[in-house]
């Protein structure tokens, strides 16, 4: 393959194009080798080119300076893909020495025409749906697994012939469409029988003839599957008749076939959460070795096996839990006390970093030693452990607005729940005092580290929240929904930075695990920093209009 | 063209596939062309084909893989001869051993010239081995025996995972030059002294 198509066919958006198509693309485009300092491109001006940064690094300069840096592998210009009025919100001048293949924009509006995912990608891409481009799966889906219909795991069109025809027409189906089986049908396209390879040798090997018609190599009945029935319905057919392929019908018709292939591929989602959820319950129980390490892991392959950061945070804060609970239980034995135990921080709004980290706080309690160890003995490694006296309002107002700010994320995890309810109470009037009043995120204003972003974001959202009567701890996404629901915020800021939120979250978790960030999509990856930012401006603006 | 800015210049870096290694008598099976304006490739614009020849023998498809029934269709040097012409006109040929490469369109044209078609003058081209060598000289680094295609494609990291197909080659020292470019105008040479190199210890 020429070597500018051999390179770009392993970069997303190019590798979802034919070899054909980029071939065509690479025809069309020039390669420039640009000095350090050079102007590539002007705001403003539609060159109608998009740019690939192949080498080097370009910065994207505004009046006010600096803006961003597009890096290698990335590319400056996806929106001319999808109409021709787009123009560059900067300039852009190269950093360093850099190679750029400038690809002609009405060229991949063509094959965006004509290839179907790469439009797709290249629309999600630009319509900010990070998570579909991320291909996270969610605990919902793979739940839903098997209670999709038959008719969604059915792929192509089903091969068939009549009774009458001969067992050597059936062999050549099999043969002409590379399949382990057809499907015999009788006048009004009912299915009467079905022939397999194994049906073929049983019948040859006894002496038969392949010129016979084929419905006397057939087996019969077929077992058959309507078309709206579940796969968990399928399954049991499966499984009750001890065959490998179905016949799916509609209205007494053949419509399809499925096999237990297709059965198995169409749970390899489900199959990755089971596979989760067994490695949760091994660190529940708490390996001999190190339960943190048990912990992590769990985290690792659920992050590995594509599940979604929601889907990962809700296994882990359940287990996070559970092993607390285990761990921390002696110090909260006796119901007198009235005392009790809460996750503060991102475990509290049920988020985690990783590795795992907790922070606690114990109200009505000043015991509270040796809780770090049993903690972290337990697989969580606890940052910080805080203690609350009697005098709620006492130690709250001691504290610093920010303080504050991390404590309404406390959740209950064990212990006696009034000491909960009265924190609370506390915490809410203290709040009706304006507590967090001028209160402002301050973190990060530009593309700054995605942590500091991500902190950023969680905060001000947290403080929106607050200031609409909302201190419910929860996570950040769920939170943001609340206030898209409720038209407290546009509903489209509210997805649109759900989304980018996430998609972070997934980024920086897949990073720390793989400890790969060269396998992430940079195009991706820099498209939701640029929107996270963005949005999270607006949001503040909203804030500081009250 | 000579006396174009070597930043601005126009030039066509030229690969050839040939079923021997004598321009008097072997022939040309593929040609790969692709020009540049000073540092920009312009791939849209490139021209790369195979060209049938008299004869075909085994020896030389080991080089260049291009076997008998891949040249069934492909035009005879005569009928490209007219747009390889319009495509080099005015360019500053580059390329690797382009001494070879320019020996070899010269005699086809002298051929041709006797039958229909006059016979373009090639002016010398540049060669990206020579021009390494001057580069390194001018640095004050010791300069090899031997500069290799392959020794320019490591110098400069450039690593396709595929080679020996005359379109690829023509890109790969186009991105060489490229390259090169940049540090022959930092020391001020023009396009007609990269041009005049000969170096007769540098073996290719």
């Amino acid at each position: 393959m020429f070597p500018p198509a051999e390179y770009l066919s392993k970069v997303k958006p190019f590798s979802l194009l034919q070899k054909g198509e980029l071939a065509e693309l690479v025809g069309k485009m020039d390669v420039g080798f640009y000095r350090e300092g050079k102007q590539v491109f002007r705001r403003g001006e539609n060159s109608g080119r998009l740019y690939f940064v192949r080498e080097g690094r370009i910065g994207l300069f505004s009046e006010a300076g600096l803006e961003e840096v597009a890096e290698e592998d990335e590319l400056i210009g996806i929106e001319g893909a999808l109409g021709t009025g787009w123009r560059p919100e900067y300039d852009g001048r190269t950093l360093e020495d850099s190679v750029i293949f400038e690809l002609d924009s009405s060229a991949v509006r063509l094959m965006a025409g004509r290839n179907e995912a790469f439009r797709s990608y290249v629309e999600r891409l630009s319509s900010r749906r990070f998570l579909e481009l991320l291909g996270g799966s969610s605990l919902r889906e793979a739940e839903g697994g098997l209670h999709k219909p038959v008719s969604q795991i059915v792929g192509r069109s089903p091969v068939f012939c009549s009774r009458e025809e001969r067992l050597i027409d059936a062999i050549r189906l099999m043969v002409e469409q590379r399949v382990g089986s057809v499907m015999v049908v009788g006048p009004g396209m009912e299915p009467v029988g079905i022939v397999t390879h194994s049906d073929v040798l049983r019948h040859i090997s006894s002496g038969a003839r392949i010129l016979e018609p084929v419905e006397r190599a057939m087996s019969s009945p077929v077992i058959t599957v309507g078309s709206g029935s579940s796969v968990l319905d399928a399954y049991v057919k499966f499984v009750s008749n001890g065959v490998n392929h179905l016949a799916v019908v509609e209205d007494g018709r053949l419509a399809g076939v499925i096999s237990i292939k297709d059965l198995i591929s169409s749970l390899e989602v489900h199959t990755h959460f089971f596979r989760v959820m067994k490695g949760a319950a091994g660190a529940i129980a708490g390996g001999p070795a190190s339960p943190q390490r048990g912990m992590d892991e769990v985290i690792k392959n659920a992050s590995r096996r594509g599940l979604d950061y929601p889907s990962i945070s809700a296994i882990v804060a359940k287990l996070a839990d559970s092993a607390a609970k285990k761990a921390i239980s002696p110090w909260f034995g006796d119901p007198g006390a009235r005392a009790a135990a809460m996750f503060t921080g991102e475990l509290g709004r049920g988020e985690f970093s990783f590795p795992l980290q907790a922070d606690l706080l114990v109200v009505g309690c000043k015991q509270v030693e040796g809780i770090k160890e049993a903690l972290s003995e337990a697989g969580i490694n606890a940052r910080k452990v805080e203690c609350c006296d009697a005098d709620i309002q006492g130690f709250l107002k001691s504290l610093r607005p920010d303080r504050i700010l991390d404590l309404i994320d406390a959740r209950y995890i064990l212990g006696d729940n009034r000491a909960c309810l009265k924190f609370r109470d506390a915490l809410r009037e203290l709040m009706g005092q304006g507590a967090l009043e001028g209160e402002a995120v301050t973190a990060a204003g530009s593309c700054g580290e995605a942590e500091v972003l991500l902190r950023e974001i969680a905060d001000t959202v947290k403080i929106l929240a607050c200031r609409h009567g909302d201190m419910v701890p929860k996570p950040t996404w769920e939170r943001l929904e609340t206030l898209g629901s409720q038209d407290l915020i546009p509903w489209e800021l509210s997805v649109t930075l759900r989304e980018a939120y996430i998609a972070l979250r997934t980024f920086e978790l897949t990073g720390k695990v793989c400890g790969d960030q060269g396998r992430l999509d940079k195009n991706v990856n820099k498209k939701v920093v640029k929107t996270a930012v963005e949005q999270t401006k607006r949001l503040k603006e909203m804030m500081s209009w009250g | 063209m000579a006396d174009q800015a070597l930043e601005e210049g126009d030039f066509a870096a030229v690969d050839l596939e040939t079923t021997g290694l004598r321009p008097g008598s072997d022939e040309i099976v593929a040609i790969a062309i692709i020009p540049m304006k000073g540092y920009r490739i312009l791939l849209g614009s490139a021209f790369h084909t195979l060209v049938k020849p008299g004869r075909l023998d085994g020896k030389s498809i080991k080089f260049h893989g291009i076997c008998p029934r891949d040249l069934e269709g492909a035009p005879s040097f005569e009928e490209v001869s007219g747009k390889v012409r319009a495509i080099l006109e005015g360019k500053t040929m580059i390329g690797y051993a382009t001494d070879f490469d320019r020996a070899f369109l010269v005699e086809r044209y002298k051929k041709l010239g006797r039958i229909a078609d006059p016979m373009p003058s090639f002016d010398r081209g540049i060669d990206i081995a020579r021009v390494e060598a001057w580069l390194l000289r001018r640095e004050g680094i010791p300069v090899p025996r031997r500069i290799g295609f392959e020794d320019l494609l490591e110098r400069y990291r450039l690593n396709p995972a595929s080679r020996h197909d005359a379109l690829s080659d023509a890109y790969l020292a186009a991105s060489i030059f490229q390259r090169q470019l940049k540090r022959a105008s930092e020391r001020g040479a023009t396009i007609q002294e990269l041009k005049d190199l000969r170096d007769p210890d540098l073996q290719f």
